[in-house]
């Protein structure tokens, strides 16, 4: 039998790039996707010896980084001590590469940030982290109906913001681009 | 467009790109964190002196680069310090127990009063911070110190296992958190700087048994605390003379001074070797920077033939059937890559 310290250690290399993708998803600033890593696997750790099985990690982590994130945005207590290498990090990948980003990207993010919170997070973890309805409730604390509910609206609300053609190679979509946030910096 | 079409187009807005693979630095960070102490064994030796009395203790094996500011800490001792003679207790002589003194007047002094636990760890630090882990056959108890900065962090990751019960313990207002049916954390609030969490699991474990042993801690004198220990356990008064005995046989850097690497507080002998073991390891590892930086080829090769050849310390010799630290540590040796002393510095954990 492993022991508690092993089995995180596993735990942290088999789901690291998916919590930081998590959270660099839902950070303003890229940069501060290390405070949410940092605290949800430091959760982990308190719980090293109580951990779910491993095929539960990822949704029970991605509960963790949910209520960490949510913390962060309240401008919660943050572990500024921890993660800082990782904050270097990721700043040095964002200055790698400035992002240039294509204005449809960052015009579907705009129309994503105009979605309610929660039809927002059911849209990205189905999309982005590619959970299914059943692992989103799971997550977001609803019926694997109350999800797909939420799901179909997100859809029907985003295609009404990005319009409804569908796009194009070199479309430009004119979703608030006005508005979008300096993405990548 | 339909579902499909607009899930393309989301998915091609995704903002994250490929990091690079899991950050190491982060993790030997969070491991370096106290965290809900785990259950370890000390073979045999400490078990049969320690017949009733306890220390409490949170647990982090080595030290840890995010150790918490100089403050004062609760003290907490288990089991019934009457019951032993202070002719065995441990600690040291004049001047050290002069130190063992200022350091138990700082700490946490919480006994529990009931015979039959058996001290199994102790890693009491002199900055507020600390464990200790009693048995008794197979019920654990351990009782961990932390910076009183850390509780409502500590209060929110617990209040996810559910609302806690209020009650007290040795006179000071605690939250009984019910982890499984047979394991219960209690956390006391802060006091002087420090909270206490207390953990009880094991067979026959029960909220009752809980409520009960509860009723048992009592906080205790600087004097009564330090009876309690063990003879094995090494205090401050002790430790500048076993950390001499630790480095025998191990060779040391150019110009390291061996009084720095003396631990603070009070360990159990496995706990104060293996922080006298990384303490050389990073006089070597300065060594091994300062020559590379240098362009010292030769003082580079010794310094990194000195870390290989840790494997070979006496100090190591008789730990590694606990040690995951050392598998760790062992393993990163292996892996180091020559040119880059200040990586194998970061995942070791090395102040600056």
């Amino acid at each position: 039998m492993i022991s508690p310290e092993e089995r995180f250690r596993r735990v942290y290399a088999a789901n690291f790039e998916a919590m930081l993708a998590y959270a660099m998803r839902r950070v303003e600033q890229p940069e501060d996707a290390s405070d949410v890593v940092a605290e949800t696997f430091l959760v982990a750790w308190r719980r090293s010896r109580d951990l779910p099985p491993d095929d539960e990690m990822p949704l029970w982590l991605y509960g963790v980084a949910r209520r960490v994130l949510s913390n962060h945005h309240r401008g919660g207590a943050r572990r500024d001590r921890l993660g800082e290498r990782l904050r270097q990090r990721i700043t040095s990948l964002i200055a790698v590469d400035p992002g240039h980003e294509v204005p449809q990207r960052l015009a579907v993010r705009a129309a994503l940030a105009r979605l309610p919170e929660t039809d927002r997070e059911v849209l990205m973890l189905t999309v982005w982290e590619g959970l299914q309805p059943r692992e989103v409730a799971e997550v977001v604390g609803l019926s694997a109906g109350a999800v797909r509910t939420r799901l179909s609206r997100a859809r029907a609300r985003l295609r009404e913001l990005v319009g409804d053609d569908a796009p194009t190679p070199g479309h430009v979509l004119d979703v608030l681009t006005a508005t979008v946030p300096e993405e990548g910096r | 467009m339909n579902d499909e079409q607009l899930d393309d187009l989301v998915r091609d807005a995704d903002p994250y790109r490929s990091s690079g693979g899991a950050d190491p630095s982060l993790l030997e960070e969070i491991m370096s964190v106290p965290h809900v102490p785990s259950r370890r064994r000390l073979v045999g030796a400490f078990a049969a002196a320690a017949a009733v009395t306890g220390v409490i203790g949170a647990s982090v094996l080595l030290p840890d680069r995010t150790a918490p500011a100089p403050v004062a800490g609760p003290d907490v001792v288990l089991n019934t310090p009457a019951a032993v003679p202070s002719s065995v207790s441990t600690g040291g002589q004049g001047a050290g127990r002069q130190l063992d003194l200022a350091y138990a007047v700082r700490t946490p002094r919480l006994v529990i009063d009931e015979s039959g636990w058996e001290l199994q760890v102790i890693y009491g630090l002199t900055d507020g911070t600390g464990s200790v882990t009693y048995e008794k056959g197979d019920r654990n108890v351990d009782l961990s110190w932390y910076r009183a900065d850390y509780y409502p962090s500590y209060l929110e990751d617990r209040s996810h296992t559910g609302r806690p019960v209020a009650t007290r313990v040795a006179g000071s207002k605690a939250k009984i958190f019910t982890y499984s049916r047979r394991d219960f954390a209690v956390m006391l609030d802060p006091r002087d700087g420090t909270f206490v969490e207390i953990r009880v699991q094991g067979g026959g474990v029960d909220r009752a048994f809980v409520e009960e042993l509860l009723t048992r801690i009592r906080q205790v004198g600087p004097d009564e605390f330090l009876a309690a220990l063990p003879p094995e356990v090494i205090t401050p008064g002790e430790a500048r003379e076993a950390t001499g005995k630790a480095v025998a046989g191990v060779p040391l850097p150019p110009g390291f001074d061996v009084d720095g690497l003396t631990p603070d507080g009070a360990y159990t002998p496995w706990q104060f070797r293996s922080r006298v073991a990384k303490g050389v390891m990073c006089g070597w590892t300065g060594e091994w920077v300062r020559a590379v930086e240098a362009t010292d080829a030769p003082a580079a090769e010794t310094a990194v033939a000195a870390l290989r050849g840790s494997r070979n310390w006496p100090l190591l010799q008789d730990q590694t059937t606990q040690a995951n630290w050392t598998v760790h540590i062992w393993q990163l040796i292996d892996e180091l890559d020559p040119r880059k002393p200040r990586d194998f510095e970061n995942q070791l954990g090395c102040d600056r």
